[in-house]
């Protein structure tokens, strides 16, 4: 799916988060969203997700402006937060459930996949307990299976690699976000880890106090910059420096 | 470290950061937004303040403004009071116990007993600065009102702050008591202010009633007894009256025996701290027995084994929705007319089991007690027997009939980290489905609860209706109470989507568009719906279509705000800052 950005601005109250942004999201990508704290890069998402609202501009999907009560685009995406949307009080089972009957993604032959997906992420055991009991890092796994089973167009994360999850799932999680960006797929999502950004994504975009400083490939950063051995930190730095 | 509140110290780290904070007109920019936000949150204790005052003189233009009597007066800033000290004792068991504030200082090094105090403090400046003044102004303009003056108005301030420490100490003591039911009276002595102080014409029905009980309610009250000190003294001068003052020095005094009561509770360990190799079978359900856990049927516990667990995911039992029809029979009316989808989205609503029933059965008990008491009064000769029908037919209403929005969860505050959401906002669903839902859900309850409002009705007019009535009199206006709450439910379920929403820069203006709808929509459904309970026979069908016309019209007008994105789908500043302490 091809999401476009035309002029959206984003205030709150008389703060504005994002100024006239302008982007265009091709599938089949992984993109960090990269910049400070305050920056901009989960209103992005948020925006993306329908969460909140542009205060002007307009978001379209395949050249199709979206509309919060158009279930067909609502479903093509799925957005997870820090701490996921979860039901404390139902199991991590029930919890995988109600996305996948949601998303309408509940067919034969989702439960080998899911149960693939609560070996690879160490939760089998734990299928049965409910969400409240689970730590912060188990939690997350939860909603990340929900993710991987219902397997939207758009995967949108925010800062999925500070999420408490452990090194093997994180590793479980790029391997499964490069296959599915080789079948079409859209990855979105915010970090701070830069070492990291660096060689998982695709493509960078650098914001710095709402504006849109930079949206490339990381090749094409890389032949840019000075230090090639740390090019996300070098081109940071040097916006940083040059900030009013 | 001898304190955890240090105004001093916070004082001047607030000047250095000021200073520094002008030199960059970014980062002042940002600074001056976080002083507004504080400004904001103060806005609301004022609000607050003048609700209070409101109210209370609401309540007393149902006496007359002439006030002949001061002592009734004076039991509306006692009702205040009284509903003031619930809301304490809900702030104080929310930061003593949930607040994220509590579970971040307890991994200070300071002593559960400090953390207590400052929590206490925040609460206390909190509640006394939205609550205080109002209480306090009420009383004295009351006393004011009945022709006192000078030393008079001084005393009626000292009784009015005596009210509210009153109201605060009996809701501690009911909050340490556990007695959870009396938040449900302090409730309906709020309905019960508000339903005396905006009925049209309800002063010559209310004025007799509130005659006769009111000196019982003035002793039974704690909150009404330095009212009724203060109206008796200034009238007849000191006398017996003043005895009151020792039951209310030791109630006020036993604040500080309830603070350090409260002190000594002890904050449950958090679940999801606890590793999972520490994680006990029979922790896990204890933990369920506590959560509102909804466990599938049948199904094998962690500790039982991979195989079964393998073999219970490969039978797609968890992929089926909750069922609703173990609940009772309402539960099950509704479940057959819910389609896949409905079934699931009701899970999204509900995060605890329906009680429908259980509703409908209590509101069945109600009117039978309400019919055995009024009765007996009647026969006893107490000429305000009536209210008793008008009480326990509106609480049977309550539980019988569709009134909440019925969305339940969905509007609820989520914290996502970092921000707080609306819950629905998380997932692939609609308004529109929503209201289709509550809508589908309304129209059963209301069918069900039908029979109680006919049988109730129809009671009432053959014992005291007119004998020139037809039978079916009684049986209609049982049917018409039914529909005034089925009809209301588009209106109500869409203030609570809109209650949901946070306006942006663009949203306000259309914030201020769906809220001057829905005054309209509110206004015409009120006068059309009276009109089409109270209108004889068929002149009532137009006044019924004009209502229901006006609630849908409203549930419509805000499906079109939210689908063109219009806001955003946070809740309030205020349940914000609620849920994040």
């Amino acid at each position: 799916m091809r999401i476009e950005l035309r002029g959206v601005l984003k205030d709150y109250g008389g703060t504005r988060a994002l100024d006239h942004v302008k982007l265009e999201f091709a599938p089949g990508q992984i993109v960090a969203l990269l910049g400070a704290n305050g920056a901009g890069k989960s209103t992005l998402l948020r925006l993306l997700a329908g969460i909140i609202a542009p205060s002007k501009g307009d978001i379209y999907f395949d050249d199709e402006p979206f509309r919060r009560d158009r279930l067909d685009q609502r479903r093509r995406f799925m957005f997870l937060p820090d701490f996921p949307f979860l039901f404390p009080e139902k199991t991590v089972l029930r919890n995988i459930g109600i996305p996948l009957r949601l998303y309408q993604a509940d067919d034969h032959g989702m439960e080998e996949h899911v149960l693939a997906l609560l070996r690879e992420f160490d939760l089998l055991p734990l299928a049965q307990m409910p969400v409240a009991a689970l730590s912060r890092g188990q939690a997350y796994k939860t909603g990340l299976v929900a993710l991987l089973a219902v397997d939207p167009e758009v995967w949108l994360l925010d800062e999925p690699f500070a999420s408490g999850m452990d090194p093997h799932a994180i590793n479980a999680f790029k391997a499964r976000a490069r296959a599915a960006v080789a079948r079409g797929r859209t990855v979105i999502y915010s970090t701070q880890i830069l070492e990291v950004a660096e060689r998982f994504c695709d493509r960078a975009c650098v914001i710095q106090q709402g504006e849109i400083r930079a949206f490339e490939t990381i090749g094409k950063l890389r032949e840019q910059a000075a230090d090639k051995a740390n090019v996300l930190q070098s081109l940071l730095d040097s916006l940083r420096e040059a900030a009013p | 470290m001898k304190k955890l509140h240090s105004p001093g110290f916070e004082a001047g780290l607030a000047a250095c950061v000021r200073t520094a904070c002008r030199k960059r007109p970014a980062d002042w920019r940002e600074h001056q937004r976080g002083v507004s936000l504080q400004r904001a949150n103060l806005r609301q204790q004022y609000v607050q303040c003048a609700g209070v005052l409101a109210l209370t003189l609401m309540f007393v233009s149902v006496l007359g403004w002439s006030l002949p009597v001061l002592e009734l007066a004076l039991l509306g800033p006692a009702l205040m009071a009284l509903w003031s000290g619930s809301m304490f004792f809900q702030q104080v068991s929310f930061k003593l116990l949930t607040s994220p504030d509590r579970l971040a200082l307890r991994n200070l090094p300071i002593s559960t007993t400090k953390t207590f105090a400052y929590q206490w403090h925040q609460c206390g400046v909190a509640h006394a600065a939205g609550t205080l003044p109002g209480i306090t102004i009420s009383t004295m303009l009351l006393a004011h009102l009945a022709g006192h003056t000078g030393w008079a108005l001084a005393a009626a301030a000292v009784a009015g702050a005596a009210t509210w420490m009153l109201g605060i100490a009996c809701g501690l003591w009911v909050a340490l008591r556990g007695w959870s039911r009396a938040a449900t009276v302090v409730s309906l002595s709020i309905v019960s202010l508000l339903v005396l102080s905006v009925v049209p014409g309800s002063a010559s029905h209310v004025r007799p009633v509130l005659d006769s009980v009111g000196p019982t309610l003035s002793l039974l009250l704690p909150m009404a007894w330095p009212g009724q000190m203060l109206a008796d003294t200034l009238r007849n001068g000191p006398g017996v009256s003043l005895l009151l003052a020792v039951p209310t020095l030791a109630l006020v005094g036993s604040i500080r025996a309830a603070r350090a009561w409260a002190t000594s509770f002890e904050l449950p360990e958090p679940a999801f701290s606890t590793p999972q190799r520490d994680f006990k079978p029979e922790r896990l359900k204890a933990l369920q027995a506590a959560l509102p856990a909804i466990m599938d049927a049948d199904v094998p516990l962690a500790h039982v084994g991979p195989t079964e667990l393998e073999e219970h995911i490969r039978s797609r039992a968890w992929l089926s929705e909750d069922s609703l029809s173990a609940h009772g029979w309402v539960e099950r009316l509704v479940e057959r007319r819910l389609t896949l989808r409905e079934r699931t989205l009701v899970e999204l609503m509900m995060p605890s089991r329906p009680k429908m029933s259980k509703n409908w059965l209590a509101a069945g008990k109600c009117l039978a007690l309400t019919l055995l008491i009024s009765l007996s009064l009647e026969v006893l000769n107490v000429d305000w027997f009536w209210v008793f029908y008008i009480f326990g037919g509106g609480v049977a209403a309550f539980l019988a009939f569709p009134i909440a929005s019925s969305l339940g969860r969905t509007c609820q505050p989520y914290w996502a980290g970092g921000a707080t959401f609306t819950w629905h906002a998380g997932f692939p669903v609609t308004y529109d489905e929503f209201t289709r839902l509550a809508r589908k859900v309304a129209t059963i309850r209301a069918l069900a609860a039908l029979p109680l409002a006919m049988g109730f009705a129809a009671f009432l007019y053959w014992k005291y209706g007119s004998p020139r009535n037809p039978w079916w009199i009684g049986p209609l206006f049982g049917v018409k109470a039914a529909w005034f709450f089925w009809a209301l439910r588009p209106l109500l379920s869409a203030t609570r989507w809109s209650m949901g929403t946070k306006d942006t820069s663009r949203a306000s203006r259309w914030e201020s568009v769906a809220f001057a709808g829905a005054l309209v929509a509110y206004s015409v459904f009120g006068i059309a719906g009276l009109i089409a309970v109270f209108a004889p026979h068929w002149s009532a069908v137009p006044a019924a279509l004009v209502a229901m016309g006006a609630a849908r019209s409203l549930e419509w007008f805000c499906g079109r705000l939210v689908a063109r994105n219009r806001f955003d789908y946070a809740p309030s500043q205020a349940q914000s800052f609620q849920l994040s302490g």
